[in-house]
């Protein structure tokens, strides 16, 4: 069989000189770190610029659901600490707010098949990710996805990440203009930027066309531009509202304005200065105050917007902050055929169903738009490949992700949509319900990230299917409901802005533990993403499908006349809701049910010892458990007096219940602990934080944190956001005792 | 043959619901039942003919595959290849394997595959071009393997897929034995 001897020889030519060189360094590094002449957490760091993460598993320990299996021989050469070379990865692929060309489309078919499970998935930023990558197998990757204008850089690791926009950009009725030009200009300025090379941590920016609809989630970004008009001595000049320090993590916070209109001339000096700003002045010793919303939060707003302008006065002009506005239709979308409505006549079946929720009219007369709802975000090789021709037969360049996971199809003349239609259904693509309650939004969780608690994937395909099977029966009212599911506290499913949130949490009962998810209310996805749910108690996992189904019939029933679900609980109140959830909390022994002590789609027996190293030392102390759920019930009042108005109140009760939690685990080693919180404080800091006892895995000592900053302010909470954030952090460190409990008290990890 | 990766499948009659087939490959993994390091189960039932359940391993993937909607197994060559000259033949024997011992799985009882028919495909288009040349090469290549694997019976080869697809081909016996026949030829 003939054949080239390598990619890049049959490549040359085709690849961006600068990317080209980029990838043949990152090639040899590999070989260099394969004879141990690299450090590993140097080679880390760069295959992470490189957009080559890791997966669960990759420190060679897996819970086999009866032992911990070793994957990897002891003193195998590693491409990070505790991380095997030879462990699959993931690779990150970077695209630029979810534009894609067929030809792209295409290359990543090919990788998929040839490098990964057979699996494209489509990520809540935007990108594409495969799975189960040899890192050998990167380079060559990286070099036919530069060949078709794809990078990996910077993708992973401390640095601007992938910038997201509205993928209705340039076709919708509400936006004040097309973002996209402006995206695509401020993603290649930063990739790479020396401005950028200092950061203790990511940056994410999102473009949004207008301010109410959720396209964009501009509010839970580092950086986030709305566009915006306004009319300077009679001329319409084109600008954006500003803002920064946005973002969801563990602890959420709103984005802040930093400017209610930043010229299209000064958005790429002005966030320059912004990244300058957070590389010289942001965190970089303890990874989690490292976001730039920690930044804004530390200076204030006023602050930080005066340091940036002082920041920007400095900076050297740079012709490539206005070159791209010369060419800013580059970007548009070219229709492959004129416009036409949609003709009477027969159709195929399921399009009336799939038209009404999938399909929506473009701002240009005669064209639609249609939503590819993909289950989870993924798709096959094959599948990529059809749609890779039907958007060459019906809509030229414009396939877009969504931070949905779906894929949008754009410039489609209605006329056509019975044909686009009928080729989608012959390759099992033409399922309704976007953006709808089986439009269920997770990470991957348990499946791949080394961070998962809880298997929100399985979660996710398992209310998708239960409701799958109702959902033409549904009321429209919950049709309409949201589901995001994150596998932690991370929060890279988004559950802060679902109608239901869900994150994975792990809870000791019966001295085992057991799958469960925390239920989050009160998010809005309007308002890219205006309003951020508050968690309300944990769900057994096996038992929030019945949850769910329980909600929304409740929703249903008492709903008053148009009242969307964040105003019905709004009005009903927490308590009720948390009334709800009590109902599903009973976990029944694993003798009666061992369903329980497993999670959706994975029979072991359920563990995160997955997620690192257990520390085992003392033992169970029942006690612990009490002062545990008394801890929880205290996380649980004090949101009912936010609620109330209650904010002082709110944020001294968020603190006692720090203080609750302290103290049963610090009872363990002080039986004569009082209830006095300078000595709880102390005799937890001594017995568990200076010993590292209370360490999370992977977070270290961060938990511990919010209680002794709480501490420190006795829990004051002079307005509703710090009121909100104490609470959430709260309940982070009632979640982190329970870690810490079940450690100590040598229950399987 | 110059290709690093390639796939063999070899479709199930009777076949399980797919989800039964993930407490099996965790199952392997526990038990250690492969003679390769198998690492991880994934659950792509979700996914419309798709790759399904698959057992993800270091050098290899076994997939109970529901690709064209003929489920089958799918043994997946991806890096430590064997030589050349053995290449194919040993993805076909570790199809072979994972058939019989799938077979032999209480929990899918009924399960039997289908012998006289198996998909072989070249997931790597630097070395395994997917041109004329390319087909014509890996045909030479699967002709005396397929001689040997159906002794004797009457054999088609037919190339399979367009071509952005991998390049593959499809051989089918007038009639097959056993999975332990075919396996007993190719160990």
């Amino acid at each position: 069989m003939t054949a080239v001897a390598t990619w890049k020889d049959q490549l040359t030519g085709k690849i961006r000189e600068d990317w080209g060189r980029e990838i043949d360094i990152f090639e040899t590094q590999i070989e260099l770190r394969k004879k141990g002449k690299i450090e590993e957490k140097l080679f880390a760091e760069t295959r992470l610029r490189r957009g080559c993460y890791g997966q669960r598993y990759d420190n060679g320990q897996r819970h086999d659901g009866e032992k911990t299996q070793q994957l990897f021989a002891p003193g195998a050469l590693t491409k990070g600490p505790n991380t095997y070379f030879d462990a699959p990865g993931m690779v990150r692929i970077k695209i630029p707010f979810g534009r894609m060309t067929p030809e792209q489309l295409d290359v990543l078919c090919e990788l998929a098949e040839e490098t990964s499970d057979q699996i494209l998935h489509v990520t809540t930023r935007q990108d594409i990710q495969l799975h189960f990558v040899h890192i050998e197998d990167t380079p060559d990757l990286m070099r036919r996805l530069a060949a078709v204008g794809i990078t990996t850089r910077e993708a992973c690791g401390n640095a601007v990440r992938n910038v997201t926009a509205c993928p209705l950009a340039g076709v919708c009725h509400t936006e004040s203009f097309d973002v996209t030009p402006y995206a695509n200009a401020i993603m290649f300025f930063l990739l790479g930027h020396d401005d950028t090379l200092d950061f203790g941590r990511k940056f994410k920016v999102a473009f949004s066309g207008c301010g109410d609809q959720p396209c964009g989630l501009t509010n839970f970004h580092d950086m986030g531009a709305i566009a915006k008009t306004r009319v300077v001595n009679g001329e319409v000049k084109r600008g954006f509202e500003y803002y920064v320090g946005g973002g969801l993590g563990a602890v959420p916070y709103p984005a802040a304005l930093f400017d209610d209109f930043v010229s299209e001339e000064e958005l790429l000096p002005l966030t320059q200065a912004v990244c300058r700003v957070f590389g010289r002045l942001g965190e970089k010793e303890n990874r989690s105050r490292a976001r730039i919303k920690f930044l804004v939060k530390k200076l204030g707003i006023d602050e930080f917007r005066r340091i940036v302008l002082e920041e920007r006065a400095k900076l050297r002009p740079d012709p490539r902050w206005t070159a791209f506005l010369a060419s800013l239709r580059e970007t548009d979308g070219v229709p492959l055929q004129p416009g036409a409505p949609l003709a009477a006549g027969p159709r195929p079946a399921g399009f009336e169903a799939w038209y009404r929720t999938n399909v929506q009219k473009q701002r240009q007369e005669g064209y639609a738009v249609a939503t590819i709802t993909l289950p989870l975000g993924d798709l096959t090789p094959l599948q990529g490949r059809a749609l890779a021709d039907i958007a060459r037969r019906y809509s030229a360049d414009s396939m877009r992700t969504t931070v949905s996971q779906n894929l949008m199809f754009r410039w489609i003349p209605e006329a056509d949509l019975p044909g686009f239609f009928a080729e989608l259904a012959a390759v099992g693509l033409a399922r309704g319900g976007a953006d709808k309650i089986t439009d269920i939004t997770s990470c991957p969780g348990t499946d791949t990230c080394k961070l998962g608690i809880s298997s929100s994937r399985g979660l996710s395909g398992e209310l998708r299917r239960r409701l799958s099977l109702v959902e033409d029966k549904l009321a429209p009212a919950a049709q309409d409901l949201h589901i995001k599911c994150s596998g932690c506290f991370n929060s890279c499913g988004q559950h802060h802005v679902a109608d239901l949130g869900f994150l994975g949490v792990s809870r000791n009962v019966n001295n085992r533990r057991v799958a469960h998810f925390q239920l989050v209310v009160g998010g809005e996805l309007a308002r890219n993403g205006g309003t951020y749910g508050l968690a309300i108690g944990a769900i057994p996992s096996r038992r929030v499908p019945d949850f769910v189904e329980h909600i929304t019939n409740t929703f249903v029933a008492g709903k008053q006349a148009e009242e969307t679900f964040l105003q019905w609980v709004t009005r009903i109140g927490k308590k009720e809701v948390r009334k709800m959830v009590d109902q599903f909390t009973p976990v029944p022994s694993y003798e009666e049910d061992p369903s329980f002590y497993s999670d959706w789609g994975d029979p072991r027996e359920y563990t995160i010892g997955d997620m690192g190293e257990g520390e085992c030392a003392g033992e169970v102390v029942n006690s612990v458990q009490f002062g545990l759920a008394a801890s929880e019930r205290e996380v649980f009042e004090a949101q009912l007096l936010l609620e109330e108005g209650k904010v002082g109140d709110a944020g001294k009760r968020a603190y006692s219940a720090m203080l609750q939690a302290a103290r049963a685990l610090a009872r363990q080693k002080n039986p004569n602990l009082s209830e006095e919180p300078k000595e709880i404080e102390h005799e937890f800091r001594a017995h568990f934080f200076d010993t590292k006892l209370f360490f999370d895995p992977y977070e270290g000592g961060k938990f511990a944190h919010f209680f002794f900053k709480a501490h420190e302010d006795g829990g004051k909470a002079p307005d509703q956001q710090s009121a909100h954030q104490l609470i959430e952090e709260a309940q982070l460190f009632v979640d982190a005792a329970h870690q810490c409990y079940t450690r100590i008290s040598g229950v399987m990890p | 043959m110059e290709a690093q990766k390639l796939q063999v499948k070899i479709y199930a009659q009777n076949p399980p619901a797919p989800d039964q087939l993930v407490p099996v490959f965790h199952r392997w993994i526990r038990e250690r039942v492969l003679d390769e390091q198998a690492m991880d189960v994934a659950d792509y039932e979700h996914v419309h003919h798709g790759p399904g359940v698959v057992l993800i391993g270091y050098a290899f993937d076994y997939y109970w595959d529901l690709g064209e909607g003929r489920p089958g197994l799918v043994y997946a060559r991806k890096r430590d290849a064997p030589p050349p000259a053995t290449r194919i033949v040993d993805a076909v024997r570790r199809a072979l394997v994972g058939c019989k011992v799938l077979e032999q799985e209480a929990t899918l009882s009924g399960l039997t595959f289908r012998t006289d028919e198996l998909l072989v495909r070249l997931p790597d288009r630097l070395h395994a071009p997917v041109t004329e040349l390319g087909y014509s090469a890996f045909h030479a290549e699967l002709r005396p393997l397929a001689e040997e694997l159906f002794a004797g019976e009457k054999i088609t080869i037919e190339r399979v897929g367009g071509e952005r697809d991998m390049l593959g081909a499809r051989i089918k016996a007038a009639s097959a034995g056993s999975v332990a026949d075919l396996l007993a030829r190719v160990s």
